[in-house]
């Protein structure tokens, strides 16, 4: 069981007169976690952007950043997930490496180093299916910049949930259960969304949903104005 | 030149070129960034070289010497500095980058427009790194 990463930077800049942050002698990200979280989906936009560079299924921040731990000077980790074979799987790299030197002094790249943002893009290039190193990696902390929603990224054998934990009665209590947990009719039982979507009931105001599932879940909860709380599972 | 004017000078380079990159058209800012940057590698240079405590007092560097090639532009300094230019720590890649920054400043400045801003990209990476090098005001 893992609790969401929260975890933010609280570096400042130094500014000139004029407002503007400063340009320290050290790669600084002026905002902290947030500018090296942005500097990364900047690059993967830039990535986006060359109808030349082809085989990308997802890229994914991971590493220091995305776990909220980041120094000055740490490496910005940028998993590039392709489903390519190996060989042209390299090929991909090669292009991904020179694609990033010419971010590197793009106007977008130039306007992050004005901000002091100088830390190291690392790129990892690599199939995430069968990969258990890498997603279990990714399971401490990771931020999708593109690619879809999925469970893919938990580790291998485990699916992804959520366990949301709810309190309050809410505007009407009854509908809100029967909503949840079913009820029967003349003898008909009719399912709840905890069955409906796959969930497990956990405890009094406690249940476990695929994460697949899970907005659907809260979107009830929200509807008859309950508060809620999720932390991610695997399983 | 005290530190402060110096620290003026940069401060008012630096917001040339955010300002030049925040315009997302370089090409607009070409004269404006040739000058500049040429101003601002000679600036920090200056600042650098006094902050080791290695330079003469009342001399100046040259930005014409960065354009001078490889080996010229260590000679002119060798006659302003108080050790040779071989034993100040990290002079030889502020000259490296100061070049980039320098190479076919008047043609920037006095010829015709670019029809493509990599060149001018360059030479604002150019200085990026060697303000990254110099350190903070």
């Amino acid at each position: 069981m893992t609790s969401t990463p929260r975890n933010r930077g609280r570096e400042q800049p130094s500014r000139f007169a004029d407002g503007a942050a400063s340009l320290p002698g050290q790669p600084v990200a002026p905002g902290g976690i947030g500018d090296l979280a942005r500097y990364a989906a900047a690059f993967a936009y830039f990535l986006l952007a060359c109808p030349e560079i082809r085989g990308i299924r997802s890229i994914i921040l991971f590493g220091s950043v995305a776990q909220g731990r980041a120094g000055p000077s740490s490496d910005v980790d940028v998993l590039i997930d392709t489903p390519l074979p190996p060989s042209r799987a390299r090929a991909l790299r090669s292009s991904l490496e020179r694609r990033k030197e010419a971010f590197l002094i793009s106007q977008e790249g130039l306007a992050y180093k004005a901000q002091g943002v100088f830390n190291d893009l690392e790129l990892t290039v690599g199939n995430l299916d069968g990969w258990e190193e890498m997603r279990s990696s990714l399971s401490a902390g990771a931020v999708v910049l593109f690619g879809p929603f999925t469970t893919r990224f938990a580790p291998e054998g485990l699916r992804h949930h959520l366990l949301i934990v709810w309190e309050g009665k809410g505007a009407n209590r009854g509908a809100l259960l029967n909503k949840l947990y079913g009820y029967g009719i003349q003898g008909k039982r009719y399912k709840g969304a905890i069955d409906r979507l796959s969930g497990e009931k956990i405890g009094k105001a406690a249940a476990l949903i695929p994460m697949e599932h899970a907005r659907a879940f809260m979107g009830i909860l929200e509807h008859y104005g309950i508060s809620y709380k999720v932390i991610e599972v695997f399983r | 030149m005290r530190e402060e004017k110096h620290r003026d000078i940069i401060a008012e380079v630096d917001s040339t070129i955010r300002e030049a990159l925040q315009s997302k058209n370089l090409l607009a800012h070409q004269r404006r960034l040739a000058a500049m940057l040429s101003l601002g590698a000679q600036q920090l240079l200056e600042v650098y070289l006094h902050r080791l405590h290695v330079i003469k007092p009342g001399t100046a560097v040259k930005h014409e010497w960065f354009g001078m090639g490889v080996e010229n532009p260590s000679r002119k300094l060798a006659a302003m500095l108080t050790r040779p230019p071989g034993e100040v720590p990290g002079l030889a890649e502020l000259l490296v980058l100061a070049r980039v920054v320098e190479e076919g400043r008047n043609d920037l400045l006095y010829g015709s427009p670019l029809s493509d801003d990599e060149a001018l990209r360059k030479k604002i990476d150019a200085y990026m790194h060697m303000r990254r090098q110099v350190g903070g005001p």
